[in-house]
């Protein structure tokens, strides 16, 4: 089966190889449904780098993880901040100007225009932007763990 | 009602192809695995496919064309937090979730945070989620056959409720899924083919009256079957010409109304000239041009606060999509993490595609048949209109069309609502097999028949939007916290489930019961997510600080688990001791 670490010569590291462990205990499955299937948590683990460092668990890995989350993390939030701020500012701005509500948009009024067309490809390229972004972070992640 | 035979006919077929196909799958033996392999080998295009058609429900196909008819463009929020929600899922869960590779929210609550108990009130949370969403179906499909058959709303309830119990409760489940990707086609063609046929054809639409600042009036000269009784309020004189019983008054020929309250029996005919104002039935606002077109949720009667309720449906739709279970579910079908948001781009296409023609019927309703007004009935603006602006045999096929796909859409978002909560009541509650999955399934059927009989009067909508609020105040901290933040504890999870869940809960139940009618109850009771949601973040965050004890053990591997990108997961991982 699987490798058990050799010691690592960076300190504070832990001996044992521990990826982990399924999520939940494997039990067979037990019927044609389709609710509750036990798995594991790695899909058909295919590797396009020849990185060890998450092989095993220690200080550095944890490090590098929580560095990657972080930068995922900001990311989602500077897109919520982006979407949401779109959005939520229009109530706003006609609650401070009323009479942009009744402003026309190519003959329809502006909510029609805004919410009910409008904002549709506007969440697309949003939701676009924000996939190459969060890619290209774990590229760049990928490509600084090769390095090590 | 011409369209009657080519409806029902519709709607039988559009039955009879879910049953068979569900009965088909019975022979294909699959087991979980089988369902696994297969699942991981769907293209996303299909899989965004099957997600869109699952998550357009009744609501989305029936309700929001009636509801901003009847309150106004405002309304668009609705369709518009549905699609950003999946954005927020897109955001926030979506890649981390599925590299977790639990199935459902229960599977992901434990496996994060290892502790049974926290399954068990996670468990009882999907329950009230899935039955609560249940009930905007059961109420579509009752209103459905009601209006175009004219039954009585029981009927369709029923018939919705047998028919998806006993199509589970025999295991029919996996010919649902296989047509999950045809459930958008189909119900994209069923709703965009006639708002196009409509514009074309009613066409030379006068825009400009949308703004009037008037409430709507009968562009021609148009004839009113009233068919239930109800009490309207006139709101300038007009001059019909009557024959029925209004006032309790036998009436055959012209009747000056003045503004008032007027009772008209079931079986009347109002004939009302044409720039007439239109008559509403008592209970809908009356709102002018200016009220219909604002950006503002509840713009027109009681809008006391209509920024802070603008806020709320956006906070539980925003957030509500992703603690959605049955959604979630059907999200586990992505390949990995990448092709996980690869799909959830599809789907946020898909369902901006399907979300621009409903308000096509709402602006159609109002300017060119605002009898919906009178009789009350707006919800029905969709499956009554083509029929009512385009007459004969094209007019009836479209009306058949649409009533396809809103049975479509009822069978398709029940039987998954049904297949998720029985599940989790015969696994995660009951720790059963089959035998005990399908008694669940027929509880859980007649508890949802039940509860559909009692929700006639309220909108599709809202029923939603209560929905998205308890799932927001639930399931929402505990996926965003869980997967995010490293100090949650288990003790803090269900915590905030807790106080989330409760206090979502009895804000929509004393909704329910009519408490708080205006003003600030008005608001935070009618949609309390502005508040219990950022309730239930205090909650699990601040118990989770106070617990610290309670940390699941091999908290690294959780999080390498959620985060760490496919390519760099090693080769051949060990499970070893802990």
């Amino acid at each position: 089966m699987c490798n058990t670490a050799a010691p690592h010569t960076v300190a504070g590291s832990r001996e044992t190889s521990t990826w982990p462990t399924p999520v939940t205990e494997p039990t067979p499955p037990v019927r044609p449904v389709r609710t509750t299937v036990r798995s594991t948590g790695v899909v058909v683990p295919r590797r396009d780098t020849e990185s060890q460092a998450f092989d095993e668990r220690t200080e550095y890995s944890d490090v590098l993880l929580h560095s990657l989350m972080r930068a995922q993390f900001g990311l989602t939030l500077g897109f919520i901040a982006l979407a949401v701020g779109l959005l939520i500012s229009l109530p706003l701005v006609v609650s401070l100007v009323p009479s942009l509500a009744d402003k026309r948009v190519f003959g329809l009024p502006l909510t029609l225009a805004v919410l009910g067309i409008a904002v549709y490809p506007v969440l697309v390229a949003i939701a676009i932007a924000y996939v190459r972004l969060a890619e290209r972070t774990e590229r760049h992640f990928r490509d600084l763990v090769e390095k090590l | 009602m011409t369209v009657a035979p080519l409806a029902l006919a519709a709607i039988i077929v559009v039955t009879l192809i879910t049953m068979i196909v569900g009965a088909l799958g019975i022979r294909v033996a699959r087991t979980p695995d089988d369902f696994m392999v297969a699942a991981r080998a769907v293209p996303p295009f299909r899989n965004a496919a099957a997600i869109s058609g699952e998550y357009l429900s009744a609501a989305s196909f029936l309700g929001v064309a009636g509801l901003i008819l009847k309150d106004g463009l405002g309304m668009l929020w609705y369709p518009v937090g549905y699609a950003a929600g999946y954005l927020m899922l897109l955001l926030l869960v979506a890649a981390p979730l599925r590299r977790f590779g639990a199935y459902t929210i229960p599977d992901f609550a434990e496996g994060r945070l290892g502790e049974p108990r926290l399954r068990k009130v996670a468990t009882a949370f999907v329950l009230v989620i899935g039955w609560f969403y249940l009930l905007p179906q059961l109420k579509g499909a009752g209103l459905t056959l009601n209006v175009l058959l004219g039954t009585p709303y029981w009927v369709g309830v029923g018939v919705l409720a047998i028919v998806v119990t006993s199509n589970i409760a025999a295991g029919g489940m996996k010919g649902v899924t296989f047509v999950q990707a045809l459930q958008y086609w189909i119900k994209l063609v069923a709703i965009a083919v006639p708002a196009v046929v409509l514009l074309a054809v009613v066409g030379g639409v006068h825009r400009q009256a949308l703004t009037r600042p008037a409430p709507p009036v009968f562009a021609t000269q148009t004839t009113v079957h009233v068919q239930t009784s109800v009490d309207i309020n006139v709101i300038a004189p007009v001059t019909v010409t009557a024959h029925g019983t209004i006032e309790g008054v036998k009436v055959d020929g012209p009747l000056n109304l003045v503004p008032g309250k007027y009772e008209v029996k079931d079986g009347a005919v109002l004939v009302f000239p044409a720039g007439a104002a239109t008559p509403h039935a008592t209970g809908l606002p009356i709102l002018d041009g200016k009220s219909w077109v604002s950006p503002f949720v509840d713009a027109g009667h009681r809008g006391a606060h209509p920024l802070a309720a603008t806020y709320s449906l956006i906070v539980a739709t925003f957030l509500g999509t992703l603690g959605l279970p049955h959604i979630l579910v059907r999200f586990y079908t992505n390949q990995d993490g990448r092709a996980a948001r690869r799909t959830t781009i599809i789907v946020l296409m898909l369902l901006g595609g399907f979300y621009v023609f409903p308000a096509v019927f709402a602006v159609l309703g109002r300017l060119r048949d605002p009898s919906l007004y009178l009789t009350g009935q707006t919800d029905s603006v969709v499956l009554v209109l083509p029929h009512a602006l385009i007459g004969g045999i094209g007019g009836s096929v479209l009306g058949a069309l649409v009533a396809a796909g809103a049975f479509a859409a009822f069978l398709s978002t029940s039987s998954g609502l049904l297949v998720s909560v029985a599940g989790a009541m015969a696994h995660d509650l009951m720790r059963g097999g089959v035998r005990t999955f399908r008694k669940c399934a027929v509880v859980a059927g007649a508890v949802g028949l039940v509860a559909g009989l009692q929700v006639q009067s309220f909108d599709l909508n809202m029923l939603v939007g209560w929905c998205f609020a308890i799932a927001a105040s639930t399931f929402c901290p505990l996926l965003v916290l869980g997967i995010w933040w490293r100090r949650l504890t288990w003790v803090g999870a269900i915590a905030g489930l807790v106080l989330g869940g409760c206090t979502s809960s009895v804000a929509i139940i004393l909704t329910m019961a009519g408490v708080g009618q205006r003003g600030w109850p008005e608001v935070l009771l009618g949609q309390p997510a502005i508040w219990t949601v950022p309730l239930a973040f205090l909650a699990m965050i601040m118990v989770s600080r106070a617990t610290p004890s309670y940390l699941p053990t091999d908290l690294e591997s959780k999080l390498l688990q959620l985060h760490l990108p496919e390519a760099l997961r090693p080769r051949h991982p060990s499970f070893g001791e802990t």
